[in-house]
C-alpha cells in the first residue's frame, strides 16, 4: 500500500474527476468533453447524488488533493488484489498446497527437449534413465543412498542448490569430471538435476555419465526449481570440497 | 505533465492508450494463469523472493491481477484506481528487471508467460514504454469513451 501512496504524491498536477476514483482536481473550472459541463460542476452532482461531502486538502497552488478519493483509489486496488488471490489460489489450490509431481517422458527434435507428462504404466515402463522423484529422492538423500550432481552452470549452483549436491556443469564437464567423480565410485548410485523439467541439461549430463560407464544414472526432472517450491532446503554458495 | 497531457494529448488518445494498456494487461495475463508453475519459475530466477510459499502465491495472483486491470482498462471501469495500480506494476517489473540486469542475471523475463525472452534492453524499453503509457492514463483525464462515464452520462441526464 505503499507505492501507491507514492503515486498520489507525484499526482498533484492532476485536473478534472470524471470518476468518482478520481483524487485530485483544479479550483479553476475546466469543460468537460462534449457534456458542457465543467468538472466542478459534475463533481459536485457525483457528491451530491451519493449524498457525500468529501473533505478536500488544498495543497496550495490551486492544486487540491482529496483524501477521500485516495482513500477510495486504495480501497478498489485492495479489492482487485483480494479478489485476484481468491481467484488464484481456488483454482490453483493443489499447486499452492504442496508439490507438485509429474513424470515426464523425453525427447529431443532437432536438438530441443521435449517432455511430455507420462501416464502412470509409460512412467512405469521407463527407459534407461530412469525417473526419481521428489519424494523418493528425499528420503534417498536421507539415507545417503544415492550421489546428487547438479549439471547447471556453477553461477546458478553458487545461487542455490540442493544440499550435499556436487557441481558437474554440462558445459564445464570435462574439466570438472575427473576432480567428482574421485567422490563416487561406478557402482553408485547417481542422481542428476538441472534447473527445470524442460532445462535438458540433466538428460545431458546423464548421457555423458552413462558414456563413461556409469550405469546407475537416474534423473531428478523437478530439478532445482521443484525441490525449491516445495519448502526444501536449499544451499547457497561454493562447493565444499 | 499532467498540465502537457490535459492540454495537447485529446482524449481519443487517451482513449487508444487506455486500450492498448489493457490489451497488453490481458494477453500479459493469459499466459500466466495457464501455466502459473512456469511463472512461479521465473519468479524464482528473479532471486529477490526467498520464501517458496511467497513465490507461489504470488504467481497465483498476479496474473488476476493483471487480468482484472486489463478488462476494467478495456471496459473503462475504475480507471484512475487501475491505472495508478498498472503504473505500479509496471514500476516494479522496470525495477526487477534493471535489478537482475545490474546483478548479472540471464533469466527469462516472464513477461508474457511461457514465451522464452531473456531480460535485456529490448525487454527494458518496453516495459518502460508500458509503464509511460501507464502514467499518461493515470495522470490524464479520463477519456468520454469508458463504461463508467456512459452510465454516468445516462444517470445525469435522467436526473
Amino acid at each position: 500500500m505503499e507505492l501507491p501512496l507514492i503515486f498520489v504524491a507525484i499526482y498533484h498536477g492532476t485536473p478534472g474527476p470524471l470518476t468518482p476514483t478520481s483524487m485530485i482536481h483544479f479550483s479553476a473550472p475546466r469543460t468537460n468533453g462534449n457534456s458542457g459541463l465543467t468538472d466542478d460542476k459534475i463533481e459536485n452532482r457525483f457528491n451530491v447524488a451519493r449524498g457525500e461531502n468529501i473533505p478536500v486538502r488544498n495543497f496550495g497552488g490551486g492544486m487540491k488533493i482529496s483524501l477521500a478519493g485516495c482513500s477510495r483509489v486504495i480501497l478498489t486496488n485492495a479489492c482487485i488484489v483480494l479478489v485476484s488471490f481468491g481467484v488464484g489460489v481456488m483454482l490453483n489450490h493443489s499447486f499452492v498446497a504442496g508439490p507438485q509431481e509429474q513424470s515426464f517422458s523425453y525427447t529431443e527434435t532437432d536438438g530441443k527437449p521435449e517432455f511430455k507428462p507420462l501416464t502412470a504404466a509409460e512412467a512405469s515402463a521407463s527407459t534407461s534413465f530412469s525417473e526419481i522423484r521428489l519424494e523418493e529422492l528425499k528420503k534417498a538423500l536421507e539415507k545417503g543412498e544415492v550421489i546428487l550432481l547438479d549439471g547447471r552452470s556453477e553461477k546458478d549452483y553458487e545461487n542455490g542448490h540442493i544440499p550435499s549436491a556436487y557441481s558437474l556443469s554440462v558445459t564445464d564437464f570435462e574439466k570438472r569430471f575427473p576432480q567428482v567423480a574421485s567422490r563416487f565410485s561406478k557402482e553408485d548410485r547417481l542422481v542428476v538435476y538441472c534447473g527445470a523439467g524442460g532445462c535438458g541439461l540433466s538428460r545431458r549430463l546423464a548421457t555423458l555419465l552413462h558414456q563413461r560407464g556409469y550405469s546407475r544414472v537416474r534423473i531428478y526432472y523437478g530439478g532445482y526449481n521443484d525441490w525449491f517450491l516445495a519448502s526444501n532446503p536449499v544451499v547457497k554458495g561454493k562447493e565444499t570440497p | 505533465m499532467p498540465l502537457f497531457v490535459e492540454r495537447y494529448i485529446p482524449s481519443q488518445v487517451i482513449w487508444a492508450l487506455r486500450f492498448l494498456l489493457g490489451l497488453i494487461f490481458l494477453h500479459a495475463s493469459i499466459g500466466k494463469i495457464l501455466d502459473p508453475k512456469s511463472f512461479a519459475e521465473n519468479l524464482m530466477a528473479y532471486q529477490i523472493f526467498d520464501s517458496p510459499g511467497l513465490i507461489k502465491y504470488v504467481a497465483v495472483t498476479l496474473p488476476w491481477v493483471e487480468w482484472f486491470c486489463g478488462v476494467f482498462l478495456l471496459l473503462g471501469v475504475f480507471v484512475r484506481s487501475v491505472s495508478v495500480l498498472t503504473s505500479t506494476l509496471l514500476l516494479a517489473f522496470v525495477l526487477g528487471m534493471v535489478s537482475a540486469q545490474l546483478r548479472g542475471l540471464e533469466i527469462n523475463c516472464g513477461c508474457f508467460g511461457s514465451v522464452n525472452e531473456t531480460i535485456g534492453f529490448f525487454s527494458l524499453v518496453r516495459d518502460a514504454l508500458f509503464l509511460g503509457i501507464s502514467l499518461v492514463v493515470m495522470v490524464s483525464r479520463v477519456d468520454p469513451f469508458t463504461l463508467q462515464v456512459f452510465i454516468t452520462k445516462r444517470r445525469l441526464s435522467r436526473s
